[in-house]
């Protein structure tokens, strides 16, 4: 019994250390590179989930522990990067998790249809107060 | 007898605080409380329009609503004798406080003695949490100026 336990114990500690990788979907004729090249270049961030649709660019960032605190900062910093880099696109970056979760949610569907109205509902989701 | 004679005769005769274990026992307590209340807050996240920052609301408030169902089963006190503190200072606690002490006066009738005396113990987490949030604010106005923190 005691050793079923430690074997639970280590797993449920090992399980944390699975991560996702930072992920770039394209579906415009935009150039792609830049936008991972910025999300990696942060060492404040974890993972990113990025999305480039029609004029949209949403991303989901997910920073370090030790840097939660600053986390609003940072998604501010790289949005303005993000938006130099492509100043013709509307951009939205978030340190929310719930950006993070919706965006891969998003990647995984098919239909590329819904895609435009889903983004508008993230959007509106983040800009929330209470 | 005198005063300083009695507080150390007291002193000799009252058990030992074990206070390595209390602690030990409030860390887990409250430590497990938050653990639910960080899986109820994913729940709204994963399953709801809530962000982040805005499912602490629904979260608060479920936690308040189990903690009163304990309370009214009689279990809350049992946690409460194991976790000390751990269960007191969650968000749980003031649950407990309100609804216990509703129960409690409930002989006395609805209006005076529920509605008289629900807030007896809670009135002071109300007033001293207010103040306290004032001060926190405060700090963090302070902190936000000077470019230490964002908000």
């Amino acid at each position: 019994m005691k050793r079923i336990n430690l074997l639970l114990i280590v797993l449920i500690l090992l399980a944390g250390c699975s991560e996702l990788g930072t992920k770039v979907e394209n579906n415009t004729d935009y150039q792609k590179e830049q936008l991972e090249k910025i999300l990696k270049a942060d060492d404040h961030v974890k993972l990113a989930v990025a999305l480039i649709h029609e004029k949209e660019i949403i991303a989901g960032i997910r920073v370090n522990t030790f840097s939660r605190f600053q986390k609003k900062k940072i998604a501010a910093d790289l949005k303005k990067k993000i938006e130099k880099a492509y100043p013709d696109l509307n951009v939205t970056v978030s340190a929310d998790s719930k950006v993070l979760l919706e965006t891969e949610k998003l990647m995984d569907k098919k239909e590329k249809d819904q895609y435009g109205k889903k983004i508008k509902e993230i959007k509106s989701i983040v800009k929330e107060q209470t | 007898m005198e005063q300083q004679k009695y507080a150390h005769l007291e002193k000799e005769l009252s058990p030992k605080t074990p206070l390595l274990k209390n602690i030990v026992r409030a860390f887990l307590t409250g430590g497990l409380i938050c653990l639910i209340g960080q899986f109820i807050a994913l729940f709204y996240i994963t399953y709801f329009d809530f962000t982040e920052r805005t499912a602490s609301n629904p979260t608060v408030a479920t936690m308040i609503f189990i903690s009163m169902l304990l309370t009214g089963f009689g279990l809350y006190k049992k946690i409460s004798q194991f976790g000390g503190a751990g269960a007191a200072v969650p968000i749980t606690g003031f649950g407990n406080a309100v609804v216990s002490s509703a129960i409690e006066h409930k002989s006395e009738g609805y209006v005076l003695g529920v509605g008289g005396n629900m807030f007896k113990l809670a009135g002071s987490v109300i007033l001293f949490g207010v103040f306290s949030a004032f001060v926190v604010a405060l700090i963090k106005t302070i902190l936000v100026k000077f470019g230490v923190v964002s908000w």
